[in-house]
């Protein structure tokens, strides 16, 4: 016969203990197959007491309906200590729980059996000894009576220790033979101290479930749905506010009273106006959202213009702006004279191109001369390039009056490149013919002229954005045109990132012109560079493939940052990593190792674990792998993990040389990248220049025991520490939110705001202009969201249905649109 | 109490017109009180039922024996979103869409549809900032600043519950909305 709720079974949880969830008990006992009764929390010493919902006032609906599994719900408040006092049986805690398990199905025969509910189980280390408890209720329930049930609720998992809130304790597959049902608690992505989000948002789902049904039998599988959402106010810092996270919980009717127009901000009373709003559907998440109380939005995109190196990107659907490198911006004020690199006169070798001369050594010189029509005072700016970093030096003369440029610093960001510097400034220059000339230094400089004007200036750029806020009055509750009281404010949504060195090389192996012999040389062994030959992109993704030791064609290295991602194939073995002169930073695939050598001696090593990549996934689903180093002095910090986890410290004798990337036998590597081992460059920064023509600026962290270089935004330490130990503001991996004073704006007018990154990496995300009382954004759960997620259980995963966290806090409606369970 | 419902085919001769009818009531062998309240003549051999006057199918929203106060919802729509209006009403609602674009939009970008695209209407002028465009379902009327405007489509409707609407306009412009309707439910069933 076929089953008609087969995969349709519905859990709910009794927490809320409101008017709305007696009356759901009451009315649409027939939609539920299992509840689990919240009313036993268990301690540190295995004892159960009865906190929550209160029994007496559940056997009306015990009564009322017979086909219900009723649970005994055991729950841990998310005490770890609890847990582990369990997991380890400390003074016997979990013999006393178990024997607590009988105690209350005895007192309480007609229960279903219990619901097992413990939170923060802590590492994949307790994987073994939670298994063991889990095994021993399992067995303690099933000896105590056979027929009584055992449900376990679990945290959403995407794998093996693919937890985002660490309980990588939980292993599915072994759990699965511990249990009658398992609810897996796919809600709580988003929460009160996370950025504003779907509570369980599509991607996350997908995981858990492809994963899930992977593992477990899926009838055993309830999909864990929230009833409830989150209101999150962005008008102002949680600090300014008084209240420890931005986000509030909210059930479907305080989601349908902010939406009609009963909340505001001011304590649901006057200044603030009520005003009855929209509401958002994300069709991807399948959820909706709001915007209460704010009266202009926009995402990056929707910048009325941006300047480059400003670039688009999306992520998640979000489409924001950043920048990748900062590129230098020049200001001239009037240009008199406009001379490019091709001299009137020149001796010794000099090599002349339409543009540039370079000096092909120290005798050589080049001379261009000039006309001012107007004796005054002027600034000269000549434009230079240091090809290399051994090519770092040249003197300029103006009228026999010399000055040298050179530069040193690695991570100086216009190595390469075509820059503008100051020759002079507000110089005095009579009316008639002047010269410029070129000299010394080191050969190899290239010149491409300069030029005379009024006002020089140079600074690096890392773009900007304009927005254009719009406000406009809306209708309130009684039908009249309101808008804030006191004004409005800005609230950015911007992602910051943790700072990384300050980059010297970043090397993917993309460009068409594949590793030039000026800037790269095989110290020995073969290397080549696959690039996709299937893709589209100017910048194919690519692959440096080979053995023995690459490098950049430069030896005066010394105190560097450096990281690779590389990939074992299917033939490999051996070492691969990076190195720096005679120090040797790798993966030992044969050891299983993390290992630090200076010459043939082993200096350090961490274990770990990494596999190769069959041949057939090697181009497109490679197991790579991130192996780092960072040297100052004679200390090696190694690092290795996508997170750059430090591994080991070592000291080391001198490490100074060539450096680049190194590999025993062949392996592939995706990304090689050089930075400075002492100076730093944040990604948190940004200036906001609001309508009143006043520039804020926001993001910055305070820092201790480093040395800010202003012009370029970078900082160094003033000793041997970890960058983390400079701050002591976390930089969250969410987005954060940054809000504008008071801005005396008026309904019905443009006004434009312009956000100019300081720092590169930085997300412009969104904007919301709101009322200065309050704003938030809201997310909640409607019907057609928990039905679509309902349906996917069923249809998709051949769940055994879902469990509904909790009852009281859903729409009411939901009801008649869940089918009947008798 | 149940009203029952008995209907008889009146036989006529072929060749003659009907001047009149008369019923009788007759009752016997009973007590009580039997209420005759409707007398309906159909033609045909077939009874084809009875349905109450549309005025009275659907009726305002009652709360405490009165009719609700029209509902309205305020918001900003950038590029495109679907919108949810919370119709607290117990049926369908005829709905007035307000569109004032911030910025200036042409012809035939602006469109308006029900839940994931149905029923859609498509606005066939272009439109300035500061313009008023309305859609009313109401009084069935297209309006730019008042005046009549063009349109390709459908009135629109807000469905009871969280009524989901999408709003599409020019790409990266943005419009303040307003969406206003009269809360309805079922004034009487079928018969």
């Amino acid at each position: 016969m076929r089953d008609f709720l087969k995969g349709k079974r519905c859990m709910v949880w009794s927490f809320m203990g409101n008017a709305r969830m007696y009356e759901a008990l009451r009315d649409y006992g027939d939609r539920f197959d299992t509840v689990g009764i919240f009313t036993f929390e268990v301690d540190a010493t295995g004892t159960i007491t009865e906190t929550g919902t209160s029994i007496s006032s559940m056997l009306p609906y015990i009564q009322k309906w017979p086909h219900i599994k009723w649970l005994l719900t055991i729950m841990n408040h998310g005490i770890a200590s609890i847990f582990s006092a369990l997991r380890n049986n400390e003074n016997g805690a979990k013999d006393k729980f178990l024997n607590e398990i009988i105690r209350i199905m005895d007192k309480y025969p007609w229960c279903a059996g219990v619901d097992i509910d413990l939170e923060r189980g802590g590492g994949y280390e307790n994987k073994d000894a939670a298994n063991a408890l889990f095994r021993d209720i399992y067995n303690t329930v099933k000896y105590y009576d056979s027929t009584k049930l055992v449900n376990i609720c679990l945290p959403g998992m995407t794998g093996v220790q693919g937890s985002v809130g660490g309980e990588n304790w939980c292993v599915y597959a072994d759990l699965n033979d511990y249990c009658d049902t398992a609810a897996i608690m796919s809600y709580g992505m988003a929460w009160a101290g996370s950025a504003p989000g779907p509570v369980s948002p599509r991607d996350w789902l997908e995981g858990i479930y492809d994963y899930a049904v992977s593992v477990m039998s899926p009838d055993k599988i309830f999909m864990g749905l929230p009833a409830y959402g989150w209101n999150w106010r962005i008008h102002d810092t949680p600090e300014n506010l008084g209240i420890t996270y931005r986000g509030v919980s909210n059930t479907y009717y305080a989601a349908k009273y902010w939406m009609t127009g009963v909340y505001n901000f001011t304590g649901d009373a006057p200044p603030q106006p009520f005003i009855p709003i929209v509401a958002y559907w994300d069709d991807y998440n399948k959820v909706p959202w709001a915007l209460p109380h704010v009266y202009d939005y926009m995402e990056g995109w929707d910048a009325v213009s941006w300047e480059y190196p400003l670039l688009k990107g999306v992520y998640n659907r979000r489409r924001y702006l950043t920048s990748y490198g900062k590129e230098q911006k020049a200001e001239f004020g009037t240009i008199y004279i406009d001379r490019n690199g091709v001299p009137d006169e020149y001796e010794g070798n000099v090599i002349i191109t339409d543009e540039m001369a370079s000096l092909g050594d120290d005798q050589a010189s080049a001379e261009y001369r000039f006309e001012i029509t107007e004796a005054g005072y002027y600034d000269i700016a000549v434009q230079l390039c240091f090809p290399y970093w051994d090519k770092n030096a040249i003197i300029v003369s103006l009228d026999g009056n010399s000055k040298t440029f050179s530069e040193n610093r690695l991570w100086w960001p216009y190595w390469r490149r075509v820059c503008w510097l100051t020759l002079a400034k507000g110089v005095f220059l009579q009316e008639g013919t002047h010269a410029v000339s070129i000299s010394g230094g080191v050969p190899g400089v290239q010149f491409y002229g300069f030029r005379v004007c009024s006002g020089f200036s140079e600074y690096p750029f890392a773009g900007e954005a304009s927005f254009m806020l719009s406000p406009r009055r809306f209708k309130d509750v009684n039908g009249v045109m309101v808008e804030p009281d006191r004004g409005f404010k800005l609230t950015f949504e911007m992602l910051r990132r943790k700072p990384d060195s300050a980059l010297i090389w970043y090397e993917d192996f993309r460009d068409r012109n594949i590793l030039p012999e000026n800037y790269w040389t095989v110290l020995n062994g073969e290397w080549d560079v696959w690039q996709d030959p299937g893709s589209t992109e100017s910048r194919r993704y690519s692959q440096l493939e080979g053995y023995g030791k690459l490098v950049w064609k430069y030896d005066g290295f010394s105190d560097i940052h450096i990281r690779a991602r590389l990939a074992f194939p299917q033939n490999s073995s051996g070492r691969a990593g990076v190195f720096l002169g005679d120090i040797f930073c790798c993966l030992n695939y044969d050891t299983q190792r993390v290992e630090l050598y200076q010459g043939t001696s082993l200096l350090g090593s961490y274990s770990t674990s990494f596999s190769k990549t069959a041949d057939a996934d090697l181009r497109a689903n490679p197991n790579m792998y991130t192996i780092e180093m960072r040297k100052r002095g004679n200390k090696v910090r190694v690092y290795s993990g996508a997170a750059s986890s430090l591994c080991f410290t070592v000291n080391v004798n001198g490490g100074s040389g060539y450096a680049g990337y190194c590999s025993d036998n062949r392996t592939v590597c995706e990304l090689l990248r050089l930075g400075d081992a002492w100076v730093y460059e944040p990604y948190e920064r940004f200036d906001v220049e609001l309508p009143d023509g006043t520039i804020t600026s926001f993001g910055r962290l305070a820092r201790t025991g480093v040395t800010w270089d202003d012009e370029f935004q970078v900082f160094s330490v003033n000793s041997d520490v970890e960058e983390p130990d400079t701050r002591s503001e976390e930089i969250s991996l969410d987005y954060d939110f940054f809000h504008s004073q008071l801005l005396a704006l008026s309904c019905g007018n443009d006004y434009e705001v312009k956000i100019i990154p300081k720092d590169i990496n930085i997300w412009i995300s969104r904007l919301f202009l709101g009322d200065a009382d309050g704003f938030s954004i809201l997310y909640y759960q409607d019907v057609d969201s928990l039905v679509y997620w309902a349906n996917e259980a069923a249809y998709r995963w051949k769940l055994r249905g879902i469990a509904i966290w909790s009852l009281g806090q859903e729409d009411m409606r939901l009801w008649e649109a869940l089918p009947k369970q008798i | 109490m149940q009203f029952s419902r008995f209907a008889e085919t009146i036989q006529l001769k072929s060749n003659n017109h009907v001047a009149g009818v008369t019923v009788t009531l007759k009752i016997s062998d009973c007590t009580g009180t039997i209420y005759f309240t409707d007398l309906q003549f159909q033609e045909g051999d077939q009874l084809t039922g009875y349905t109450v006057h549309t005025s009275k199918m659907l009726t305002k929203m009652q709360e405490n024996g009165q009719p609700v106060p029209p509902r309205h919802y305020n918001g900003v729509v950038r590029t495109a979103e679907t919108v949810i209006l919370f119709n607290l009403g117990k049926t369908s609602a005829g709905l007035d869409c307000y569109i004032y674009p911030i910025q200036d939009m042409t012809a035939g970008s602006i469109e308006l549809s029900q839940g994931m695209g149905a029923h859609k209407v498509r606005f066939l002028d272009p439109v300035n900032a500061g313009d008023e465009l309305a859609l009313k379902a109401s009084t069935r009327q297209c309006l730019k600043n008042g005046s009549p405007t063009r349109k390709d489509g459908f009135y629109q409707y807000s469905a009871a519950w969280d009524s989901k609407h999408m709003v599409k306009l020019e790409e990266r412009k943005s419009a303040r909305v307003l969406f206003e309707f009269q809360e309805m439910q079922e004034g009487g069933d079928r018969l």
